[in-house]
């Protein structure tokens, strides 16, 4: 106890624990362990990127007037000159051009917005192609699907408040498409939202709501669920890799404390920093040059943030239908892309894991992670749910698609068009196949043993080739995480034999068990040891250990 | 989906091994230790004269960061702001040295990770979340007896009278939003024109001298002019007022029923419709001469400008809704009514219905 740094941290220990207790819960807080894995690092990317927003964001409120007053610039810039605008037009000129590292922070912030949406989604796929959003860990999943609605809600929130002309008539296509079109309430809506029509309202409230949403409303909601998701899955540990050492009764890794709080500060500062170079070389959303808002012009070839592009190309390609009944319009030309079309990707997402237990009838807890050829018909239907919002996030460029291929738009659209029903059902049959393809591959070498290419002449005249023994690793992985064979699944009763009762669900639900597990590659007796206990079972037999009211119903 | 190659198990009993193992683990935590992975990479030893040459790599690069965060505040003071050209240098300088803090300071950090922290991977036991039956019993048992003691199952006055008084108060917050704004009335069919109002070139409206349009003044047939009506400023308005004055040859404007009404709202071949597009309230700005085709540059949708303003591509459904105009005494383009041909203008909402030529 020497040394002044110990003592001064042992001291702080002390009086802390003198007052609040609790050191026998930190202990072993500190000593929880983090498993160490790249795609472990998507959500802290998320995470980051939101710290990086709430301190750029703060540092703008500062500065930022989110006032639609209308002044006229004679500030330092001199194109603008003696223009009218907004005063949040204004004040966001001034503070990227008279304020010192007022162009860094906006730039870091818009920098930091792009990055934490597709951080959040890329985030996302990983748990969804590894199954992380099985049982207990269904909360979590729905929160995080919650987030990046938000996400993509605070983002459009804050692109707009600088009042500049791209966002301006993004914000124009936004009241038509998610207020105006919505039967019945939604001009009341608009109304009540933003005091009144576009793009002032009766008192030029469009902007300091927008404010008020995005930096209070918003973020507040955001930093809650956030704190939820980290506490949950701080309770419910990591997920782990399939391997040898790691198994659905233990956690593998590095303590929080010091491995894990330092690496992860480490890795704040890398996505910070990266963040920063970003906004010191690669300039973004340069308003200035797009001018302030008015309601008469149009900036060409305009492109909103990318996480806004599946609503602008669903715009693009849907075909103009509209209908007009009792004297009430419903324009389904921008009700379907704007609000049907995502509100039902993002449903089936959220609801994924809860249709996929009962298509199982898999209610156990997981913690080891599934290879996704394991489950090639989620994989196929994450693949193709991931196509389907490319093929819209990509219509919504086909202005640029036709000049660079110099087709007609007339071509384009029309090939969006079949590609946004074909391209799901292509992605989901390629995907099962080649997941399939990978699990005969594993099977093979399993039984085959892996290939060397050294040909051997065998004493009988014939010609073989020599195989080694998998590695420990891969013989570890491929053991830890086989296919389900229609065989392990539990029987679809609810033990108590009710399941007559109702023929078509449950007839429905067996289909379904099928589709998930009948094209899969059975292991064989050398695989994994456990053949002979599922040769005893026959399929679809009442096993007590797999039914007993423990299924989800 | 069977982890770890073991049969699918609903909380079912443990294998032998799983016990022996969740005992062994038990003893070694009264002990205090915890089991290092099995096949974790070897324990690293420290050396000292490595831990020394670590410590003096990973210090370099606290030190730049320590160099980059002065140099940061001292490039502050020497590099003012104002304008964009000085932004632009002020924003290359300090975003270069916070890079460097940041990167830096990361560098230095997993190195220490890396190079001197220790790296044992260790083991921990988990268990299941569910609580074993006779806790799970027991709490329901202790809530019921709870809520029974409270006598909230026996009284049903409370309890209704209690979720009436809540009904209200649930409300309360919808009707305290009610004057976040006005009900919308009329507000979604109305515009400015009026008959007899003259034009004003859009962007000069505010200025101290607005361009009033002639019919002298659209001599072009390939121009696409924007409009507004005199003497109105206001925002709102000019959503819903803005025009596309174009000008065709007579001949160039068909035969058909849409082509007869046009050429009427029109004066010398001028014609004036709304800018607001019909899909989603873009203002329409990419006129083509050769084919009469107006190009909504937000999702594309095409107007025959020839025919009445009518879709031939896109999403867009309703034609733009076309000013009526003329020419008064001093020669001046007027508005010829108050209301649009097909309008309200812009695009479709709920209210809206067919068309039909209102101003509200
Ligand atoms: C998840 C969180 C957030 C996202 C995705 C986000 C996104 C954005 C975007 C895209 C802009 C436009 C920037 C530009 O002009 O190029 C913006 C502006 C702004 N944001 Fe945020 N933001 C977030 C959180 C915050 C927070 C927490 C605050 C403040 C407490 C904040 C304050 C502001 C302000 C004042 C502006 C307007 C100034 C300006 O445009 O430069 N933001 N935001
Ligand atoms: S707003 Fe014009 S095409 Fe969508």
């Amino acid at each position: 106890m020497q040394d002044p740094t110990k003592k001064l941290l042992a001291g702080t220990g002390k009086a802390l624990d003198d007052r609040f207790g609790g050191a026998a819960g930190l202990k072993k807080q500190m000593k929880k362990l983090f498993p160490d894995h790249w795609s472990f690092m998507l959500g802290e990317i998320a995470l980051y990127s939101f710290v990086v927003l709430l301190l750029t964001g703060v540092f703008l409120t500062f500065f930022f007037k989110p006032s639609m007053q209308e002044v006229v610039y004679h500030g330092s810039y001199a194109n603008l000159d003696g223009l009218r605008m907004s005063e949040a037009y204004k004040s966001t000129i001034d503070l990227s051009f008279d304020v010192r590292g007022g162009l860094l922070m906006r730039q870091i912030h818009h920098w930091a917005a792009l990055l934490f949406v597709a951080a959040i989604m890329v985030h996302m796929m990983r748990i969804f192609f590894t199954g992380a959003f099985r049982k207990p860990r269904e909360v979590n999943w729905l929160i995080g699907i919650t987030l990046f609605t938000l996400a993509m809600l605070e983002g459009f929130a804050g692109y707009t408040l600088p009042d500049d002309l791209l966002s301006g008539v993004g914000l124009r296509i936004f009241v038509s498409v998610v207020f105006e079109a919505i039967p019945i309430v939604g001009t009341y809506l608009l109304f009540f939202t933003f005091g009144g029509p576009f793009p002032d309202g009766l008192q030029g409230d469009f902007i300091p709501r927008l404010f008020i949403v995005h930096v209070l409303l918003v973020p507040g909601i955001l930093l809650a669920l956030i704190g939820a998701h980290m506490l949950i899955m701080w309770h419910q540990k990591h997920t782990v890799w399939a391997s040898r050492k790691q198994t659905n009764r233990n956690t593998v890794g590095f303590p929080f404390f010091p491995h894990f709080i330092a690496k992860t500060t480490a890795f704040f500062m890398f996505v910070f920093g990266a963040l920063a170079l970003l906004a010191t070389f690669a300039q973004i959303n340069p308003i200035w040059m797009y001018g302030p808002y008015n309601p008469v012009d149009v900036t060409a070839g305009a492109q909103p943030d990318w996480y806004i592009g599946i609503l602008e190309g669903g715009l693009r390609i849907m075909p103009g239908v509209e209908s007009v009944f009792l004297g009430h319009t419903i324009p389904w030309n921008t009700l379907i892309p704007a609000l049907i079309v995502p509100g039902l990707l993002f449903t089936f997402m959220a609801l994924y894991p809860f249709f996929e237990k009962w298509a199982t009838g898999d209610n156990s807890e997981h913690h080891v992670l599934n290879r996704p050829r394991n489950v090639p018909t989620r994989t196929g239907i994450g693949v193709a749910w991931l196509a389907a919002y490319m093929i819209l996030l990509i219509a919504g460029g086909n202005d640029i698609i036709a000049k660079t291929f110099s087709l007609s738009f007339n071509t384009i659209t029309w090939i969006f068009r079949f590609a946004i029903f074909l391209g799901p059902v292509i992605a989901f049959v390629v995907t099962k196949r080649i997941c399939i393809g990978l699990q005969r591959k594993e099977e093979h070498l399993l039984h085959e043993g892996v290939e060397t290419g050294v040909i051997k002449r065998l004493p009988t005249g014939g010609y073989e080739e020599t195989t080694r023994t998998p590695s420990p690793e891969l013989l570890g992985r491929l053991e830890t995480n086989r296919p389900d064979v229609p065989e392990d699944m539990p029987a679809l009763t609810d033990g108590r034999g009710v399941e007559a009762r109702n023929g078509i669900v449950k007839r429905l639900r067996v289909s379904a068990q099928r589709w998930y597990t009948q094209d899969n590659v059975a292991r064989g007796a050398h695989g994994d040891g456990h053949a002979e206990e599922r040769g005893e079972v026959e399929p679809g037999a009442q096993r007590p250990e797999l039914t007993g009211g423990r299924t989800s119903d | 989906m069977t982890d770890n190659g073991q049969p699918r198990r609903h909380g079912g009993t443990p294998t032998s091994a799983e016990v022996a193992e969740s005992l062994a683990a038990r003893r070694r935590a009264e002990r205090g230790e915890r089991r290092r992975s099995p096949d974790a990479p070897p324990e690293r030893h420290l050396d000292d004269t490595e831990a020394k040459r670590s410590e003096r790599v990973i210090a370099t690069w606290f030190i730049v960061a320590f160099l980059a965060g002065v140099a940061f505040l001292v490039l502050y003071w020497i590099f003012p702001a104002g304008g964009p050209i000085n932004a632009g240098v002020s924003n290359k300088l300090l975003g270069g040295c916070l890079t460097l803090i940041l990167m830096s300071l990361a560098i230095g950090v997993m190195l220490w990770v890396k190079r001197l922290m220790p790296n044992k991977e260790m083991v921990d036991e988990r268990h299941e979340f569910r609580s074993s039956d006779e806790d799970r019993r027991e709490f329901g048992e202790y809530f019921v007896d709870t809520a029974e003691s409270t006598q909230i199952t026996k009284r049903p006055l409370l309890r209704r009278t209690l979720l009436l008084a809540a009904a209200p108060l649930g409300l309360l917050p919808l009707w305290l939003l009610r004057d976040m704004g006005p009900l919308p009335k009329k507000d979604m069919f109305t515009q400015p024109w009026r008959k007899g109002m003259r034009m004003v070139l859009a962007g000069t409206q505010d200025s101290d001298s607005p361009r009033l349009l002639k019919l002298t003044d659209i001599t072009d047939f390939g121009s696409a002019i924007s409009a507004v009506p005199e003497g109105i400023t206001d925002f709102n308005q000019i959503a819903t007022a803005a025009l596309l004055v174009i000008r065709l040859r007579p001949d160039e404007i068909q035969g058909t029923r849409r082509g007869a009404l046009q050429r009427k709202a029109s004066v010398n071949g001028i014609c004036a419709f709304s800018k607001i597009c019909t899909h989603a309230g873009c203002p329409i700005s990419l006129y083509q001469q050769r084919t009469h085709e107006l190009l909504c540059p937000c999702h594309q949708s095409t107007f025959d400008m020839s025919d009445g303003a009518k879709v031939v591509f896109g999403p867009a459904v309703r034609p733009l809704p076309q000013l009526p105009i003329t020419v008064d005494k001093d020669g001046y383009l007027v508005a010829n009514a108050k209301y649009f041909i097909n309008g309200p203008v812009g695009p479709s909402f709920w209210e809206r219905g067919p068309d039909r030529n209102t101003n509200g």
